[in-house]
């Protein structure tokens, strides 16, 4: 599904990180890898570093945290938020939406649409697809968009498909109103037949947790985890990501008529740096251009590692100049989407720690 | 590792930057004879990489499924896939990285052969 937005314009990027950053070196021994395999792997996959949320830290906490540090800062208005939309996988309850939550704790005014989205590595480019479709409405000049993700606890310490990748983080996009044309090339698509392809089958109301979702089993590959931890079945991901998204891509070339050698950076959601690469060579993309060093640096945590890796390696640039981004995120769902547009100029763009 | 050599300076320092010192990571590089190198059929090279890789395991053996048998999980794909694409110059589709494609020396030759490696 195609989207064409104007005059709306990202105002501004923050990405709020844990403290606490964890070795890969420090985690192998509980992957049975051996020192030469490790090493091999930390150079495919950029296994390295990944940030940890302390125990009882929520994704809530970390939204918090950063919309204070904007208040605080002067980069933004409480009053001036018409919409909070809080896109996220680790909700603080069932019932009511985090986002609510958020606004009551801030005591944002009453015109404001609160809304939680249930998404995972796609999270930023769905997130910003509301937010334009928001603000198309005359009463929605500014849109808060929160991504954030802590699902570390989520994750099976001795699961070497998932543990020594992922990481905790929260991003804070603003997403308003401009005078400028600026259009935003946008698309999406889902396959709700490879929903279960990354899940955490116990803890909802199909599989409630219990003593017996807690029971730590060992799958065929030799991981060990429990029905109330996260799981990935890589394969079938990797397979899904390679098929689907340089179509994708190539669709979006097309339908913003924007060549591909014009597209300043490509900031995709950061699986791992050997998927990254795979698909900046099937896309006839220079590896520079396509930054995949989210996951060594930090961790993969969803759909912050969008906004994570424009912060990251783009930083104050993105403050004073404009350039012609290409994002995109894939996963849980499954979903795949991608978004083109100019970005520059931001009020802020950086990284604090929580 | 075939695609880190004693006298290949870059590729120590990359080393490095992952993190080992290079007292320790000379205890992972092995040693290099140019000269042997440019005679080696590609069938011995895909050998030498997959035993490297899972030592405890016997890849001249012919008619055995290397993922049916075990010897191969998708960890082992990925840094092969790595270190064929290093030592070939080449990058092997995503799309053709499925288990059928890695299932013997016969199978992964014809892989490196459709992706462009000579």
């Amino acid at each position: 599904m195609d989207f064409l937005f104007k005059h709306k314009r990202i105002g501004g990027i923050l990405t709020i990180l844990p403290q606490k950053a964890v070795k890969f070196e420090d985690e192998m021994a509980n992957y049975n890898f051996s020192p030469v395999k490790s090493m091999k792997l930390k150079m495919a996959m950029g296994y390295n570093e990944h940030r940890i949320a302390a125990p009882g830290q929520t994704s809530s906490d970390f939204c918090r945290f950063g919309l204070q540090y904007l208040f605080d800062e002067a980069l933004l208005k409480p009053e001036e938020i018409d919409a909070l939309l809080f896109v996220s996988q680790s909700p603080d309850y069932f019932m009511p939406p985090t986002s609510n939550m958020i606004h009551g704790y801030f005591g944002l005014k009453h015109d404001c649409l609160c809304m939680d989205i249930n998404q995972g590595c796609a999270g930023f480019e769905m997130g910003v697809i509301q937010a334009c479709l928001l603000l198309d409405q005359p009463a929605v000049s500014k849109v808060v968009l929160l991504n954030a993700d802590v699902l570390s606890p989520k994750v099976s310490p001795r699961d070497r498909n998932s543990k020594p990748l992922i990481g905790d983080a929260a991003a804070i996009t603003i997403v308003e109103q401009c005078e400028e044309e600026n259009p935003i090339y946008a698309n999406i698509k889902m396959d709700g037949t490879g929903a279960l392809v990354l899940n955490i089958p116990a803890g909802g109301f199909r599989l409630p947790s219990s003593p017996e979702t807690a029971v730590m089993e060992e799958d065929v590959a030799g991981n060990f985890r429990s029905k109330d931890n996260l799981v990935m079945q890589g394969d079938e991901v990797f397979n899904f990501v390679q098929r689907e998204v340089p179509p994708m891509i190539e669709h979006l070339y097309e339908q913003s008529g924007v060549d591909r050698h014009d597209v300043d950076w490509y900031m995709f959601h950061q699986p791992n740096k050997f998927m990254l690469h795979k698909l900046a060579d099937k896309l006839g993309i220079p590896h520079e251009k396509m930054p995949a060093n989210i996951v060594e640096n930090f961790g993969n945590a969803s759909g912050v590692t969008v906004p994570t890796c424009i912060s990251f390696n783009l930083g104050e640039q993105l403050c004073n100049s404009e350039m012609r981004l290409c994002m995109a995120g894939f996963g849980v769902g499954l979903t795949w989407s991608s978004l083109m547009m100019k970005m520059g100029y931001l009020k802020f763009n950086q990284i604090i720690e929580f | 590792m075939l695609w880190v050599i004693r006298t290949n300076e870059t590729a120590k320092v990359r080393y490095q930057h992952y993190g080992f010192a290079e007292e320790n990571m000379y205890d992972y590089v092995m040693e290099y004879n140019s000269d042997q190198e440019t005679n080696i059929t590609m069938e011995e090279q895909i050998i030498r990489i997959l035993t490297e890789l899972r030592p405890e395991f016997d890849f001249t053996q012919k008619d055995i499924d290397f993922i049916e048998e075990g010897m191969l999980d998708s960890f082992d794909l990925v840094t092969l896939v790595s270190e064929l694409d290093n030592y070939y110059g080449i990058s092997i589709d995503g799309l053709d990285i499925l288990p059928e494609n890695f299932c013997s020396v016969d199978a992964i030759t014809k892989l490196l052969i459709k992706n462009g490696a000579k």
